[in-house]
């Protein structure tokens, strides 16, 4: 009878010290896309374009102040225009002002959107909207700082389409990445994002 | 009786071959920027099969049926080849993120005047519809 019962409690141990070891190296498994990620390069960072009104805007604008930074063109009928729009109707929604966070648009196509195409563009949304354009080169900087893709599309002459990153970023009052919102994303989800990037 | 029979047998084929399409056009909106816009609609099919080939919108400019995907948060928009089928029963939407008509423009339009749409359809032929335009800042609203 003994005997049977220092076979169960060893048996007890053995099973005991193999759980260990498993929550021991599937904890090590999970830290190591933590340690990973804090090896990738940083989302943002310093930028100077030109501004709707034509003058040089450097990102120390932004410093200060929250902002949702959205890659785009003038030509894009569908998700262009929705996104921003979707984005002034959330800081409306919000309570908090038109300055809780400033909306950013950054051209991907800088050879048709001169910045009075961005002028007019903004001014569609009846609300301060920031349209910024620059240079192929200035351009490529900016999308490489965010890790955004862009690229034109098969079409003809001057009626070609861009097909580009449809992520929002946001950005912290220190310049810094907090999130981002997915087109595909519900409103509920995008105004919980924007009100914890406004608190 | 014989005679009888040929009737009876021409009513039931012409019975049973599809009956003609009869697609309605419904929720037409146009959103317009200085450069481009974008028209939407829903296709209500009550009759038989039928396929929607082009969409124009005459004096605004060049309109193309175009479809927005999402790839990994890339947004890709293209033409769509062979255009839509409305299939018999079936509605078919065209929204934002999704199936719309592209039209790029040769001067900003009036956002006062409607945008008439000219919808050919393989079967039904031209269906026309005024869809009325809101600006982007319209719709934050």
């Amino acid at each position: 009878m003994l005997r049977w019962i220092r076979i169960v409690a060893w048996a007890g141990v053995a099973v005991a010290a193999g759980v260990f070891v498993y929550l021991w190296q599937s904890s090590s498994r999970s830290g190591a896309p933590a340690a990973q990620s804090t090896e990738m390069a940083p989302i943002g960072g310093p930028f100077t374009l030109t501004a709707a009104d034509g003058t040089r805007f450097s990102s120390q604008q932004l410093a200060g102040k929250p902002h949702a930074v959205f890659f785009g063109f003038t030509h894009c009928p569908d998700v262009c225009p929705t996104t921003l729009a979707r984005l002034v109707r959330l800081r409306e929604a919000l309570g908090k002002g038109e300055g809780s966070f400033e909306i950013v648009l950054i051209s991907v196509d800088p050879e048709r959107d001169t910045p009075a195409e961005m002028a007019k563009y903004v001014g569609l949304f009846g609300k301060p909207v920031i349209g910024l354009t620059g240079s192929t080169a200035e351009i490529d900087q900016v999308k490489r700082l965010f890790g955004a893709y862009s690229a034109k599309a098969p079409g003809d002459g001057d009626n070609y389409s861009v097909d580009h990153t449809a992520t929002v970023f946001l950005m912290g009052p220190d310049g810094k990445f907090r999130a981002t919102i997915a087109p595909d994303e519900g409103d509920a989800a995008a105004k919980a994002k924007l009100e914890a990037l406004t608190a | 009786m014989l005679r009888h029979l040929w009737i009876a047998t021409a009513l039931f084929a012409a019975s049973c071959s599809d009956p003609a399409p009869l697609v309605t056009v419904t929720e037409a909106r146009v959103i317009a920027t200085p450069a481009s816009a974008a028209a939407y609609f829903t296709l209500t099919n009550s009759g038989g099969d039928d396929r929607l080939l082009a969409v124009e919108a005459p004096g605004t400019g060049e309109a193309t049926l175009h479809e927005t995907s999402m790839d990994g948060g890339v947004m890709r928009m293209r033409p769509i080849d062979g255009g839509v089928e409305v299939a018999k029963g079936e509605a078919v939407r065209f929204t934002p993120y999704g199936k719309h008509v592209m039209i790029m423009l040769n001067r900003p339009l009036d956002p006062t005047k409607p945008v008439r749409l000219r919808l050919t359809f393989e079967e039904q032929g031209i269906v026309t519809v005024d869809a009325p335009i809101s600006s982007p800042g319209g719709m934050a609203n």
